[in-house]
């Protein structure tokens, strides 16, 4: 942390390496484009380099990441940053991580369910998007969600719920 | 517990965010209410699908971008990077990129002269085609009169006797003339492709002066041809100033007749009875009667100029025609001559055993007299 502070460059390499994946898919599934989430992703880490002597190291390193990712998606969407559909170079560009259980033969179902879910998580308000993404893609706790994004706990919880529910809804025909 | 109570804690139910009593009492609704059951089981899946969503990673580079964002890399150090990285690959290829712009230059400033002698040429022949037998020019300067005085002084040589001469000499300085054709010959010096040289720059006294006739008569019969221009080039000096004309004979009395001693006795005693010369234009074929023969601009592409030029005269002379002048300069040939018109495909096809043939085409169909100017070259 010291070395980072000091604006070792050896230092921020190995913070971008070890990183790079968690920012890269909370843009990607805020913003829904590559070109874009690279570019987000970039700039998470150039503002992070810049204030690297402004953190107090009270919270998690990574929470700090998924704060300043967030705050950034965030502004892009508000900034009027279009949303465009994931389109099937934007799955072939970005690493695809190898998944426990590939079964060859269910292979088209399972790009249908997936294609539907990134659609239905598309189409969430950005907030509850937000909060399900940090949740249930990136497994962060209620407290660290809520440190994030500098909210409530119960902020955090009523958000996900309604995610969750709308989730459900979206994608009826894929439930029993 | 309601259903809509139930329903509300399933999400704090499944991340386990409930009480130990809240939680019980959910767990005890959801057992003994089937929708709320029904309910359960696909919000859990609906959660399970979402948590199962592929993970993505970053691309290939990205740490590079962010780090060349972070701390930019000198233009020099990228620019010897994008020329040299990977070396194994992009030196061969910019080497053999080099060699080819290299073999290209070379060969570009070798063709570009040669193409630029080319035109050159080109541009002599079809200045010398239009000069023979153009419109009169206005003489002007002394130079012109040299050329003249030249012509006229070897014309005065008595023709059998300065042919053989010319024959034998090595020089490539010689003009071959004949007493018939003398007369042509003047004409025909005048209008040669160096007579532009002499029309443009001639004093008025086109005509041959006064004082060079008798130069060149004097000029012993044993003299070789080429003191005659030099004695020539004396008589001009003493010849009059475009200032100061002279009235000369009839050009008739001078051609007419022939040129030899008789022209230029006969010019003598008339200039002395005039005591004056007259500028005149230059002379023409037309003046001294005659039809204008056709003129034909050729070069003939050997590979030694100076030992082909006598060879050329050979054939003119066997085929039966006259040279009017030769002379060596710079490298190339040039021979004047006139040829019967008929025995210009006979010398067409010697002269292409000798080297490359290029001429022009003759201007009227079956013409009874030619007028060549051949270019000897490299």
């Amino acid at each position: 942390m010291q070395r980072l502070r000091g604006g070792d460059p050896a230092a921020f390499e190995r913070l971008v390496r070890t990183h790079q994946h968690r920012v890269l898919s909370v843009a990607y599934r805020m913003l829904g484009n590559v070109a874009e989430a690279e570019d987000a992703a970039q700039d998470v880490f150039l503002r992070v380099l810049g204030a690297l002597g402004q953190f107090r190291g009270d919270a998690k390193l990574s929470t700090w990441l998924y704060a300043v990712t967030s705050r950034v998606c965030l502004t892009r969407l508000a900034a009027g940053s279009r949303r465009l559909a994931p389109g099937r170079d934007d799955e072939e560009t970005l690493a695809r991580l190898p998944a426990p259980g590939d079964d060859p033969g269910r292979e088209a179902e399972h790009r249908q369910l997936q294609a539907a879910l990134t659609r239905a998580i598309d189409e969430l308000p950005e907030e509850r998007r937000l909060v399900v993404v940090l949740r249930d893609v990136e497994g962060l706790s209620y407290e660290d969600i809520a440190a994030a994004l500098g909210v409530e706990l119960g902020t955090v919880r009523s958000r996900l719920h309604r995610a969750r529910m709308e989730l459900k809804d979206k994608l009826e025909k894929f439930l029993p | 517990m309601t259903c809509e109570h139930a329903r509300e804690q399933l999400s704090a139910l499944l991340d386990g965010a409930l009480t130990p009593d809240d939680r019980a009492a959910c767990q005890l609704h959801l057992d003994g209410c089937r929708e709320c059951a029904r309910e359960w089981e696909r919000f859990t899946r609906t959660v399970a699908l979402v948590r199962g969503l592929e993970p993505v990673g970053a691309p290939v580079g990205f740490v590079d971008r962010v780090l060349e964002a972070a701390w930019p890399t000198p233009w020099y150090r990228r620019l010897a990077r994008r020329l040299f990285v990977p070396l194994p690959v992009k030196l061969p290829l910019e080497a053999a990129a080099l060699l080819f712009v290299a073999v290209g230059a070379v060969y570009l400033f070798q063709r570009v002269p040669e193409q630029r002698s080319e035109v050159r040429e080109r541009a002599n022949r079809q200045e010398s085609s239009q000069a023979v037998g153009s419109r009169p020019r206005e003489p002007s300067g002394p130079v012109g009169s040299l050329t003249l005085a030249h012509e006229a002084a070897r014309a005065h040589l008595s023709g059998g006797e300065a042919v053989q001469r010319e024959a034998s000499r090595p020089d490539s300085r010689r003009s071959t003339e004949t007493p018939a054709s003398a007369a042509s010959q003047q004409r025909e010096a005048t209008n040669s492709p160096t007579a532009p040289t002499a029309h443009e720059s001639a004093a008025p006294s086109q005509r041959v002066p006064a004082a060079a006739l008798p130069a060149a008569q004097t000029a012993p019969a044993q003299a070789p041809p080429p003191k005659a221009p030099e004695q020539s080039r004396l008589a001009l000096e003493k010849a009059p100033s475009p200032e100061s004309p002279r009235e000369l004979p009839p050009q008739g009395a001078l051609l007419g007749r022939g040129l030899g001693g008789r022209s230029s006795e006969s010019a003598r005693p008339d200039a002395k009875q005039q005591g004056r010369a007259t500028v005149s234009k230059p002379l023409e074929f037309g003046e001294f009667g005659g039809d204008t023969p056709p003129a034909i601009s050729a070069r003939l592409v050997v590979q030694n100029p100076k030992t082909a030029l006598p060879a050329v005269v050979d054939v003119v002379r066997r085929l039966g025609g006259t040279s009017v002048s030769q002379r060596v300069n710079d490298g190339q040939a040039i021979v004047e001559a006139r040829l019967p018109g008929p025995a210009y495909p006979a010398l067409v096809r010697e002269l292409r055993h000798m080297g490359t043939w290029s001429a022009g085409d003759v201007e009227s169909s079956s013409p009874e007299t030619l007028f060549l100017s051949i270019r000897i070259t490299q």
